[in-house]
């Protein structure tokens, strides 16, 4: 039994296509290394600046996630340690207890310890926090603004087009490095 | 989901190549499997909706109802009934969120696997395979013809609904953004009309400026520092007469005697013009009124330093005790005197604060001028022989003059040149030169971004920065222009390129965008192509210069130190327009505003304008 | 200013330490007070300030750290490069070298499993057009390696081997190829409409990505939401529409408006190596034709070769393709004011610029958050005015292209020849491998063990 096989038939339509199948893979390597000079090893990750955001609560709602992957982190060399913290408690406290209605956070996912008299550590539930920014709201306008949203990245999926980015009023998101993901706060940079 | 038994035999059986002794009963159960899957598909999607809806209503973020109860609670601190309802509300609401976040996520695992057994039991159940059933038309029988021509036809509707859509939607109204004011563009080529477009009428009394530092529209209007909006004295009105007669008054809107000395050049914001003046006891920051002429205030600085401290070496002839140029931001104005005593003082003259930063240990007497960027006062302090880490360009609040940021002490020993502030980018920029380094801060944090040895000696020309280029100058090195966009130790990088003829030593540089000129002491006047560093012309003069050069329109404004204005055309070839004195010495550099030139002599601050 | 009335309690009926405690809380609901009139007097940036000066603690307390989980480790995406690479290469092989139908759909399956619910969707091709467009537009943006080469790397597949990347490895092809049960053949005019869609959405998205205003592939990619398990709703009824749809026409998203199938497209007409049937032995049965969901077997021409148009048709496409053009260019130069409004900077200035005409003040968050910053209108104005300067040439070009692919398509559709076999259009065929599984000679062939009569197998060019 023979092999049926596709008549070699070196048409014009043949050729023709061989020279343009050239003149695309030119194309493809051309445009390669036009980019290759633009490009990096490393790649990139969404970060949001701390010191411009403006606590809108989008990041809690415009995330691709059912939970936002933007959270609440505390900084605790800046933080005041304050009995009275303008990120825990309501505008208005009742009395300064731990009490929901005393609480600023929707979901009460700040811990409040007292520590040495008058000292009081706050501690984000990370899991709880939905990153609406409303403790960082209250921190950064009456307080020393220690708490502040940040892109957790165990949970960011890195879309190539972030949607917080996009919703973000301030533009405060940026790719940043991979080897450095995260905009933190610190003191230097406070005072 | 195990299939469904199914006892009669399905037509499906028929059609599968299946031993004939044992029907085939699967596909039939796997018929029913998909449209139980399906099913059970839609309940889950019911569900999610449903959680979903529900969802929108408890939020926690958005609830009105935990609003309403606290605001309840305010007006009723001791209600212990509202304390109680709003924690069990905020407990339910939490129970509900976390309900509901579970909920999604496993119903969206069920939906998804109910979809995928679906799709798999219903292709499998109505698997049929189609035998060969050779279709017996001719393939002629199409017409050919009118099927291209209803392909055609169809791409040709495509084309209409996308030039349709396309006409829509560049129909829609326009917001239209104003061009702003750039102040390198007001050199365009119009010698009358005013480049820029300021508001047509000033209010009489400007409301107090509520924002902590003034917009670029606002500086380009002024003129805040030496040599203007950034320091690299292009005039943005050239709406002043370009003649007068100083005897005789003519197109001088008025002439104030000055009370103590110095050589700093006048500032100007809105209506107050602002210089200050010092001998060995008094320091004096003095404002005047632009349209008037009239003093409206005087304010002495009291120095910060002990007693005790040696007075600062001063060489008269290079300034005196006030060499420093003011600055000013609409907010306040700041001074520097050669003792070290800076002082802000509001636009009344009611004082904001002082501060002491030391004797500088300078050959001369500190000389560099203030700048300012945002809502930071710009100091450059160097000093000694550039040992020690003693020189330093420091960042201070304009509001309470506490140092935002001081940079890594500077390898520099004293220096009198005035730092810029330039855009590389998205950057801000300080330029500061020094001896023999060029070197440019990050404006917002201070941190050193790169650094050019392109200078000698006795710095005193300060930088500019025109299209794109620093241009650092001083007379026994070169003449650097420098692509700014470098890190480190850009010397070797990033010198576009160098020129050493015609190097001024105490006047600065100016460029139009097209040349650079120099203008020496002794009044050789040299201009350069801005893009190549090649020579355009040198000129003689034949006069001596201490104030430096200004660009008005297509004009070079040269000031002599005897008081004589020259103009000469900007361009390629040397020509001189005319001249006209002022009749009196001059050091300083002129301020240019709407419809008024502003300068400084040794005795007398003049107004050049129409009266 | 007294934020706490109900607090005010005699001070003397307390005890020392309760009443130094009160004295402490009295004094920080002062300071408070104060600076909540501060900030309403000098309206306060966003920037924290220390006000309350962090304490020193006794050598006991160990202050927490912030914890920093770092994102997915780099070496990661060059695994993700390396099954592409091995995905595309399985795919191809699957095609041309088995023929298998079975074959290509485990590898689409893994690819689905990979891509799409491992990956969620993202790190693909179609997307990195847009990295791609921006990183050569715009020298700020490098773009990472791993996603040049998952640009570049389907796109020399389907040069040598046609589109084995959307038989096999596109997620977005894999989860509607799965759902399509009852094929509905689309009309040959419609498909022909239809088909030039995805030309004018490529366009469109390399323009907005080069500009820098939005990624729009990927903010209405129809199914990242079912990878994800979650989404917006309008995104996930879209995905769901795009899925009930695929039930019955073949793969919607891929040939109706897939971005990189339009580049794909244009390639796989070159491509070295393409699915065919076996024509020498080709009965004419016509079952392939019926079999392809994809409408690439078309019935061949009667006319052996030469134009199919006639020669009104012939002439008229001709002279139509600058008329297009020009039409295009025209009215894209037109659409580049109302355009560019999708960049935010431009959307920023406008929004600024609608609040100082009407004077008025933080109208919207995005407003707010700008003149918080103190930054000059002008620089805005500045930043915005060069975008829409750049958004004028581009929308022309892009206008441009459009005109020029659809008096392409004109000119292709009177001038090209049609098939003389019955062979899948190398152009629209997906090489599924669905054919060779209907073609009676193949399926007698590989009962008889017959070696492949495809190129690739037998070593020929």
């Amino acid at each position: 039994m023979t092999m049926p096989e596709i008549p070699q038939n070196p048409s014009r339509r043949g050729f023709l296509g061989g020279g343009l199948r050239g003149a695309f893979l030119f194309l493809l390597g051309a445009a390669s290394t036009l980019l290759g000079r633009n490009t990096q090893k490393e790649k990139t990750v969404w970060q949001l600046d701390p010191y411009k955001c403006i606590q809108c609560t989008r990041c809690a709602t415009e995330c691709v996630l059912e939970v936002s992957a933007v959270k609440c982190v505390q900084a605790y060399p800046i933080c005041g340690y304050c009995k009275l913290c303008t990120g825990y408690f309501d505008p208005q406290p009742v009395s300064l207890n731990t009490a929901a209605e005393n609480q600023l956070c929707p979901v009460g996912a700040i811990k409040r310890k007292a520590l040495e008299d008058p000292y009081y550590e706050y501690t984000i539930d990370e899991p709880v926090c939905i990153g609406c920014a409303k403790c960082v709201k209250g921190c950064v306008l009456f307080g020393n603004g220690s708490f502040f949203l940040q892109v957790r990245h165990d949970r960011c999926l890195n879309c190539n087009d972030c949607s917080i980015a996009r919703g973000c009023p301030a533009q405060a998101f940026k790719r940043v490095p991979a080897s450095q993901p995260y905009l933190l706060k610190d003191r230097e940079h406070q005072a | 989901m195990p299939a469904i038994p199914n006892n009669s035999p399905g037509p499906a059986a028929t059609v599968r190549p299946v031993s004939p002794s044992e029907p085939n009963l699967w596909p039939q159960s796997a018929q029913k499997a998909a449209w139980i899957a399906l099913a059970f598909c839609l309940v889950v999607l019911a569900l999610l909706v449903t959680n979903y809806v529900q969802s929108l209503r408890s939020d926690p973020l958005t609830s009105p109802e935990l609003a309403t109860l606290k605001a309840e609670l305010v007006k009723n601190p001791l209600d212990d009934n509202l304390k109680k309802s709003i924690r069990l509300r905020d407990l339910e609401m939490r129970r509900q969120l976390t309900r509901h976040q579970e909920l999604g996520e496993r119903g969206g695992w069920l939906l998804l696997g109910g979809m995928a057994f679906f799709v798999l039991a219903i292709k499998y159940g109505y698997y049929k395979k189609k035998l060969a059933r050779p279709d017996k038309r001719p393939i002629v029988a199409v017409n050919q013809a009118r099927e291209i021509r209803h392909a055609m036809a169809s791409v040709g509707i495509l084309t209409a609904l996308a030039a349709g859509g396309g006409w829509v939607v560049s129909s829609q109204s326009e917001t239209k953004i104003v061009a702003p004011i750039v102040v390198a563009k007001a050199a365009e080529k119009s010698a009358t009309a005013p480049a820029a477009q300021p508001e047509p009428a000033k209010p009489a009394a400007v409301a107090a400026p509520t924002t902590p530092y003034p917009t670029a529209d606002e500086i380009a209007k002024n003129w805040p520092r030496f040599r203007g909006p950034g320091g690299i004295a292009n005039a943005a009105y050239t709406n002043f007469p370009f003649t007068w007669n100083v005897e005789k008054g003519e197109n001088i809107a008025w002439k104030t005697p000055i009370t103590t000395p110095g050589a700093n050049s006048a500032v100007v914001w809105d209506n107050t013009v602002f210089i200050t003046g010092a001998n060995a006891k008094k320091r004096e920051v003095s404002a005047y009124e632009l349209t008037s002429g009239k003093i409206l205030w005087q304010k002495t600085v009291e120095t910060g330093a002990p007693a005790g401290t040696e007075p600062p070496n001063v060489m008269e002839d290079s300034g005196g005790f006030a060499p420093s140029t003011a600055v000013t931001d609409g907010r306040r104005v700041y001074a520097i005197f050669v003792t070290g005593d800076l002082a802000a003082f509001d636009l009344q003259g009611n004082p904001v604060w002082t501060r002491y930063l030391g004797r500088p240990d300078n050959s001369y007497g500190h000389a560099s001028s203030l700048d300012f960027y945002q809502d930071r006062l710009i100091v450059l302090f160097d000093q000694g022989d550039g040992k020690g880490d003693k020189s330093k360009l420091l960042a201070l609040e304009t509001a309470t003059g506490k140092t935002a940021w001081e940079s890594k002490p500077r390898p520099v020993p004293n220096s009198w040149a005035t730092p810029i502030t330039i855009k590389v980018g998205k950057r801000d920029l300080i330029v500061a030169c020094g001896n023999p380094w060029v070197m440019a801060y990050d404006a917002i944090s201070g941190s050193e971004v790169w650094r050019a040895k392109a200078l000698y000696g006795e710095v005193t020309p300060s930088p500019i920065y025109s299209a794109g280029l620093v241009l650092a100058v001083m007379d026994g090195e070169n003449l650097s222009a420098i692509k700014p966009d470098g890190e480190g130790d850009v010397t070797k990088t990033q010198v576009a390129w160098k020129a050493e003829e015609g190097l001024p030593d105490i006047t600065s540089p100016v460029a139009d965008g097209e040349y650079v000129y120099l203008i020496t002491s002794s009044g050789a006047l040299t201009a350069y192509t801005l893009a190549t560093g090649k020579k355009a012309y040198s000129q003689e003069l034949e006069l001596s210069f201490k104030s430096s050069p200004s660009i008005v329109g297509d004009r070079l404004l040269l000031i002599d130190e005897k008081g004589v204005a020259i103009w000469v055309q900007t361009g390629p070839k040397f020509k001189e327009l005319g001249r006209c004195a002022l009749g009196e010495e001059i050091l300083a550099s002129p301020a240019f505003l709407d419809g008024r030139m502003v300068l400084r002599g040794k005795s007398n601050l003049i107004c050049v304008g129409k009266n | 200013m007294n934020f706490f009335p109900h607090l005010v309690t005699s001070i003397h009926s307390l005890s020392v330490q309760a009443r130094r405690r009160l004295i402490l809380m009295r004094a920080g609901r002062f300071l408070i007070g104060l600076l909540l009139t501060l900030f309403f007097i000098t309206s306060w940036t966003t920037l924290g300030v220390e006000r309350f000066p962090p304490p020193e603690f006794e050598p006991g307390y160990q202050m927490p750290t912030l914890t920093t989980p770092s994102p997915r480790a780099n070496a990661m995406d060059y695994l993700d490069v390396a099954v592409l690479l091995a995905t595309l290469s399985a795919a191809s092989w699957a095609v041309l070298k088995t023929r298998s139908r079975r074959r290509v759909f485990g590898v689409m399956i893994f690819s689905l499993l990979y891509f799409g619910f491992y990956r969620k969707g993202c790190v693909c091709p179609i997307g990195s057009i847009q990295d791609v467009a921006l990183s050569l537009f715009n020298h700020g943006y490098a773009v990472p390696l791993t996603v040049l080469i998952f640009f570049l790397a389907p796109l020399l597949f389907t040069l040598a081997f046609g589109r084995s990347f959307c038989a096999g490895v596109c997620p977005l092809g894999a989860i509607q190829d799965i759902f399509l049960i009852k094929p509905v053949k689309v009309p040959g005019l419609l498909s022909q409409a239809l088909g030039m869609i995805p030309y004018f959405y490529l366009g469109t998205a390399v323009l907005l990505a080069a500009t820098g205003s939005a990624f729009i592939i990927c903010d209405y990619d129809p199914f990242v939401a079912f990878f994800r398990r979650t989404g917006s709703l309008p995104m996930l009824m879209f995905g769901a529409g795009m899925l009930i749809i695929a039930i019955f026409v073949g793969r919607p998203y891929c040939r109706f408006l897939c971005p990189y199938g339009a580049i794909l497209r244009v390639l796989s007409r070159f491509s070295k190596w393409n699915v065919t049937l076996t024509p020498t032995d080709c009965i004419q049965c016509r079952i392939c034709e019926a079999a392809c969901p994809f409408g690439a077997i078309a019935e061949p021409s009667a006319k052996p070769a030469g134009p199919r148009g006639t020669w009104p048709q012939l002439i008229g496409s001709i002279v139509l393709v600058p008329v297009l053009i020009a039409l295009g260019g025209w009215l894209g130069g037109r659409m580049a004011v109302p355009l560019s409004k999708i960049h935010p900077a431009v959307r920023l200035a406008e929004l600024v610029a609608a609040e100082d005409a009407a004077k008025t003040v933080d109208t919207s968050d995005a407003t707010r958050a700008f003149r918080a910053t103190g930054r000059p209108v002008a620089e805005l104005n500045t930043q915005a005015l060069e975008i829409r300067r750049n958004f004028v040439g581009g929308s022309w070009l892009l206008g441009a292209f459009i005109g020029f692919a659809l008096g392409l398509k004109l000119a292709a559709l009177a001038w090209g020849s049609a098939q003389t076999t019955f062979d899948p259009d190398s152009a629209n065929c997906l090489a599924c491998g669905r054919c060779y599984t209907y073609c009676p000679k193949e399926i007698l062939r590989v009962k008889q063990g017959q070696k492949v009569a495809c190129e690739v197998c037998a070593g020929k060019t």
